[in-house]
């Protein structure tokens, strides 16, 4: 699908002004309801202009005063995501059996953002 | 890194009419700083930006590509097309002239199949570019993928190559979302189409976003409301190219592309293809003259003889004494040969052809501008001015060290300009064209569009923009804060901050361009090459016009002659058309004797109203310390009445060597002989031109060069370092030099060009010299065709000052023209019906065609005159050749509203006979007294705009008397420093620049015996300014000053509005 879905989120559990980690000007980290989360990946982002024109009280217009900047993302708690090493070990050619072991590989059980 | 290649290959400008919000060359210069090596200009509709574009790129370093935005096949759809390298451009620019010329003026080009096939030749060399507006996009985004690979494939045989366009303005959903965009890759890339980034360029900052919206509100006549602006955010700006980077990596990532490398490479590599070359794709620097077969010649030897022929055969007749003959034969050769070396003989020939072409319609040409100084435009009767006579020299107008083209400027009948027009497009067909001018936002369209986009009150926007005076937009704060007429406009900004926004944005919008209109006079002469070089379109006036303004064709080099309407030359031939009719006397203009004793008497008296060039308050001022007495006086003060002498005090020193009073400085005889015209005063491009030549011995042509090279610091610094040792080594000492240098470097850039003086010099002689001999018919002449600056009610008062009668308008006789005729040996001037408001131009022929009329009943029923135009007629006595002059109006009037009862009853159709039957109401007089004069004359101004009958402040004789305000004509009886009151009707209200640089205001005021001059200086604008300029009616105090044997004016102190005055003093009168 490559609509934006265009869903704003319920009023209820909007989070205003909690700390945005950014890294050239795009989010990457924000605190959400005392969490600390890391995003994976950007789904989509878009931008919305303000009404500058509603703005005049002091006779000044600012270009784009209100306008928003929006990005779709998809998130997780740090340390909620980690990697491991899977292994199949191919036990006997004859009943075909297998042996799985799993291994956790990241140490602070948290990964770097995917690009 | 790939981003820093990127190209933006879909970019509009302020040329893209009401749309695009930046100069081509600013988005040029914003291009450079970010590092860019290239861009594209893509206007909507139009290449009228190219020349600028190109010209910037060329200085800022960018290679240039050019293509247009188009609608294609629909009117919803739009694609850009690109030029490619090596002929695109030229196919471009005759595919968008191919498609104007089948299109009327005011209507958007589109590209229809029938377009397609016509001109398939053409859109072969060009980039076909589907983007965001495109049909196919559409397609895709809709499902519709068979339609959109019919239409992909229907247009292949079209276009040289096609591309999806991939534009994404981050918006959340429409036809500019990252989505969007990335179905569009996807299908191109499942269709092996080649796909390219661009971002739709409208501005260069997103700050600029706010004009995108008040030029989208302009152009939709709607206010602003996020419903109806176009854009969502502020994202279609020049972006640098790693934001463009940013932007294909959101594509390609949702089109589910591993890299965005291919959309960024295949961008760069469309954007190599089509680099152009300013000079051999564009024709930068180029010339392109007039091809031999355009003067009926078959080869370029023909035509090389034929100019030589044809010049040396007017020589014979022109020159008649040996000794003129020789010296003129010697300037023909050294001529000749200048334009040999120049090539310019088509041009020289079809100009000549040109103007013979106008002569033989009966329309009168005189030249203008520095051509006036080629002897060869006197020979191929160009200029009527020999310039051997006044010492004119061929260099200032054209020489081989001139960059620019040779311009020859031709004043024309205004009232036939256009059939001039139609002579040329009929002779040369394809290859002329008239020029554009580009319509730029200044203060006062910008402030109505602002104001209406912000939804400020109609009435408050009217009253601000109707105040400010005509500057540039960005100039808005400036006068408002400075003009003290303009206080309550700046009160009513200080309190409200939507009007201080729309100030500050108005102020922004400065030089967009809104509109391209046609040139007033420019066509364009040139060859075959015409045609890949200048894109045309039809303007208002029907007429092929190239896109380009009159600058942009002169660096492209297509040749131009500048046919300037000028209604004092339609007021000659009018005067002279009168002279034959009235008095079966023929006047030949070009052969009157150039010194008329009774026309320098006329002209010395500075009664000079209605005379060419010298009418103004402040040309009668210096005529009248001047006293011309000499053709050659003429000259000087059209010379010295200029915004440059007046600044640099080149006029006192000359007055006061002229009369005497200072001895005229010699400084050498070598150069007397050069100066001696003037007194020993530099007033002439010529003389400094001959300067330089004698001090350096240097040619006039290089004289010409440093004369040039003087009007800039660095310029005037390398004319030194060459001046100085040559003149020395000449043996000129050391202090003339010097001084010579001191005057040079004062002057040379304030000087006039004494040819386009002499042109001029020649009209206000030709018109001075009728004013004397037939002033009658001079003053229908100027009533008719209002070539000067003042209202028609002064050049009636002049008429009636003059001791010519007027005779008023009558329905039996008045013609729709100010006509002379001869009562008694005397001359009158009788007013057209056409002076009187509201007549239409079928009303005053019907009126005519009908006459005579027996009576007023005749007239309702045959005049075909409406009714409120009968009543308007009546009151104004046009009614007196039957009536008689004293017959009571009221009467008339009930009388005409009888008939027109009658009339209705009758289903208002009357036959002759049935009038003659009795049908027709009685004429009864009801002892009702008849109107007073000054009713009448308040009819005369309501009606006709001006009174006829007495001028209105006779009216206020009694008040003026009482209080001892003087006549205008007696005002030259005052000593200097006396305290006078004058009053008058406000004829002309200006603000010339002066020395000082300060502001002052003239106003002149006629009173009915003449006019007055008055002065308001700074300390008295700040109390009158607001009423100068909304009053007409004055009471002035103020101080005389006499400015010479015939001239006074009047420093003001106070000033009054006249009908408020008299109103107190009458009530003053009355009860106390």
């Amino acid at each position: 699908m490559f609509e934006n879905s265009h869903h704003r989120p319920e009023p209820s559990s909007l989070v205003e002004g909690e700390q945005i980690a950014l890294l050239d000007g795009e989010p990457m980290e924000f605190t959400y309801r005392g969490k600390r989360y890391r995003i994976y990946s950007v789904l989509s982002r878009w931008r919305e202009a303000g009404e500058w024109w509603n703005r005049a009280s002091d006779g000044k217009y600012r270009p784009d005063d209100g306008a928003r900047a929006l990005w779709k993302v998809e998130a997780a708690p740090i340390g909620v995501m980690a990697t491991f090493e899977i292994e199949r070990i191919d036990k006997s050619e004859v009943n075909k059996d297998f042996i799985w072991r799993i291994r956790p590989t990241s140490r602070s059980h948290s990964l770097p953002r995917s690009e | 890194m790939l981003h820093d290649q990127f190209v933006h290959l879909h970019t509009v400008s302020g040329y893209s009419f009401k749309y695009g919000t930046a100069l081509p060359q600013n988005l040029v210069a914003a291009a450079a700083e970010k590092g860019m090596k290239s861009l594209a200009l893509t206007d909507r509709d139009t290449l009228a930006g190219t020349i600028r574009f190109i010209k910037a790129a060329m200085e800022f370093g960018i290679t240039p590509i050019v293509g247009i935005n188009i609608k294609l096949l629909s009117d919803k759809n739009r694609v850009t097309l690109l030029a490619k390298t090596d002929g695109g451009y030229g196919s471009l620019v005759q595919l968008i002239s191919g498609i104007n010329l089948k299109l009327s003026h005011g209507q958007k080009p589109i590209i229809t199949r029938e377009i397609l096939t016509e001109f398939s030749q053409y859109s072969k060399d060009l980039i076909l570019l589907h983007g965001p507006d495109s049909l196919l996009q559409k397609n895709i985004w809709n499902k519709e993928i068979s339609i959109g690979k019919g239409h992909f494939n229907y247009l292949k045989d079209f276009f040289a190559e096609q591309f999806v366009e991939c534009v994404s303005h981050l918006d959340s959903f429409g036809n500019r979302s990252t989505a969007y965009a990335a179905k569009a890759l996807s299908f191109a890339r499942d269709n092996n189409i080649p796909a390219i980034l661009s971002n739709d360029v409208r501005m260069i900052k997103a700050e600029d976003a706010p004009l995108a919206d008040i030029l989208d509100s302009s152009r939709n006549l709607q206010p602003l409301h996020l419903k109806n602006i176009r854009r969502k955010n502020a994202e279609a700006f020049l972006k640098p190219g790693y934001e463009m980077y940013k932007v294909a990596r959101d594509i390609t990532n949702m089109a589910g592309e591993r890299s965005e490398n291919r959309l960024l490479t295949d961008t760069y590599q469309l954007a190599e293809k089509l680099a152009l070359s300013p000079v051999s794709d564009i024709g930068i620097g180029e010339i392109s003259l007039p091809d031999p077969e355009m003067v009926g010649v078959k080869n370029h030897r023909e035509m090389i003889y034929l100019f030589r022929q044809r010049s040396l055969s007017a020589l014979q007749s022109k020159y008649r004494s040996e000794s003129d003959y020789q010296e003129a034969f010697i300037r023909l050769n050294d001529e000749l040969n200048v334009i040999r070396t120049l090539g310019f003989e088509p041009y020289f020939l079809t100009v000549a052809d040109i103007v013979k072409g106008a002569r033989d319609l009966g329309i009168r040409v005189a030249a203008r501008g520095s051509g006036a100084g080629s002897l060869i435009c006197y020979l191929l009767d160009i200029s009527a001015v020999d310039p051997l006579a006044h010492g004119l020299i061929m260099e200032r107008f054209c020489s081989p060290l001139r960059r620019e083209l040779p311009d020859i400027d031709i004043d024309v009948e205004s009232a036939r300009r256009l059939e001039i027009y139609d002579l040329v497009f009929q002779k040369y067909g394809g290859q002329v064209a008239t020029v554009s001018m580009v319509e730029k936002y200044r203060a006062r369209h910008a402030i109505r569009d602002v104001g209406a986009a912000l939804g400020i009150a109609p009435m408050e926007i009217d009253l601000i923009a109707k105040s400010i005076p005509r500057v540039r937009a960005g100039k808005i704060s400036e006068v408002i804060e400075k003009l003290p007429e303009l206080r309550s406009i700046a009160a009513l900004r200080s309190s409200s901050a939507l009007l201080q926004m729309a100030v500050g944005l108005a102020e922004r919008l400065d030089s967009l361009p809104r509109n391209l209109a046609m040139h007033p006079c420019a066509v364009t002469l040139s060859n075959s090459a015409f045609k890949t070089r200048a894109p045309l379109e039809i303007n208002a006036s029907g007429y092929p016009m190239i896109q380009f303004d009159k600058d942009d064709v002169e660096d492209i080099g297509l040749l131009k002659l500048d046919i300037l309407g000028v209604r004092m030359q339609s007021s000659l031939a009018y005067t002279i058309a009168e002279i034959k009719k009235v008095d079966n006397e023929i006047v030949d203009l070009d052969k009157i004797p150039l010194d008329d004793s009774k026309t320098f008497k006329l002209i010395q008296s500075t009664q000079t109203l209605g005379i060419f060039q010298i009418e103004s308050p402040g040309q009668r001022e210096l005529v009248g310390k001047f006293s011309p007495s000499s053709f050659n006086d003429l000259i000087i003060d059209i010379s010295l009445f200029r915004p440059g002498p007046i600044k640099s005090e080149m006029i006192s020193p000359f007055l006061n060597a002229r009369h005497g009073d200072k001895p005229v400085k010699l400084i050498h005889p070598d150069l007397d002989k050069v100066l001696a015209e003037t007194e020993g005063v530099v007033v002439f491009h010529e003389q400094v031109i001959r300067i330089i030549s004698i001090l350096t011995g240097s040619s006039l042509a290089a004289g010409d060069a440093k004369r040039r090279d003087l009007g800039t610091p660095e310029g005037e610094e390398r004319v030194r370092d060459w001046l100085f040792p040559a003149a020395l080594s000449k043996g000129y000492s050391r202090d003339l030099v010097d001084e010579m240098w001191q005057v040079l470097r004062a002057f040379a850039s304030f000087g006039f060009c004494k040819a386009h003086a002499t042109a001029f010099a020649l009209t206000t002689y030709q018109s001075a010299w009728l004013k004397a001999h037939y002033p009658a018919h001079f003053l229908a002449g100027v009533l008719n065709h209002d070539p000067g600056m003042y209202p028609k009610r002064l050049l009636l008062d002049e008429v009636r000052r003059l001791g010519i009668e007027i005779k008023p308008v009558d329905i039996n006789y008045s013609d729709n023209r100010y006509r002379v005729i001869k009562v008694d040996q005397r001359y009158a001037i009788e007013l057209p019906l056409s002076q009187l408001h509201g007549i239409s131009d079928q009303e005053v022929e019907s009126i005519i065609a009908h006459r005579p009329y027996s009576d007023l009943a005749d007239f309702v029923y045959r005049s075909g005159a409406s009714k409120p135009i009968s009543e308007a007629l009546l009151l104004l006595g046009a009614f007196s050749s039957i009536y008689g002059e004293d017959s009571n109006r009221r009467d008339l009037l009930l009388h005409l509203s009888d008939i027109y009862q009658i009339s209705q009853s009758k289903d208002r159709i009357i036959s002759d006979d049935q009038m003659s039957l009795g049908f027709l109401p009685e004429f009864i007089e009801t002892g009702l007294p008849n109107i007073t004069k000054s009713d009448q004359v308040k009819n005369e101004l309501n009606l006709l705009g001006m009174e006829v009958s007495h001028n209105v402040i006779e009216f206020y004789s009694d008040f003026l008397n009482s209080i001892g305000a003087v006549k205008s004509s007696e005002l030259l009886s005052y000593r200097s420093q006396t305290e006078v009151l004058v009053a008058g009707v406000k004829v002309a209200l200006q603000t010339p620049p002066i020395r000082s640089g300060k502001r002052v205001i003239f106003l002149t005021l006629n009173d009915g015996y003449g006019c007055s001059d008055l002065t308001f200086f700074e300390d008295t604008q700040d109390s009158y300014a607001e009423l100068l300029y909304s009053t007409s009616l004055f009471l002035v105090r103020g101080i005389t000053r006499r400015t010479g044997a015939r001239g006074i004016s009047i420093r003001a102190t106070k000033a009054w509005d006249l009908t408020a005055s008299y109103e107190r003093w009458r009530t003053v009168a009355v009860y106390g």
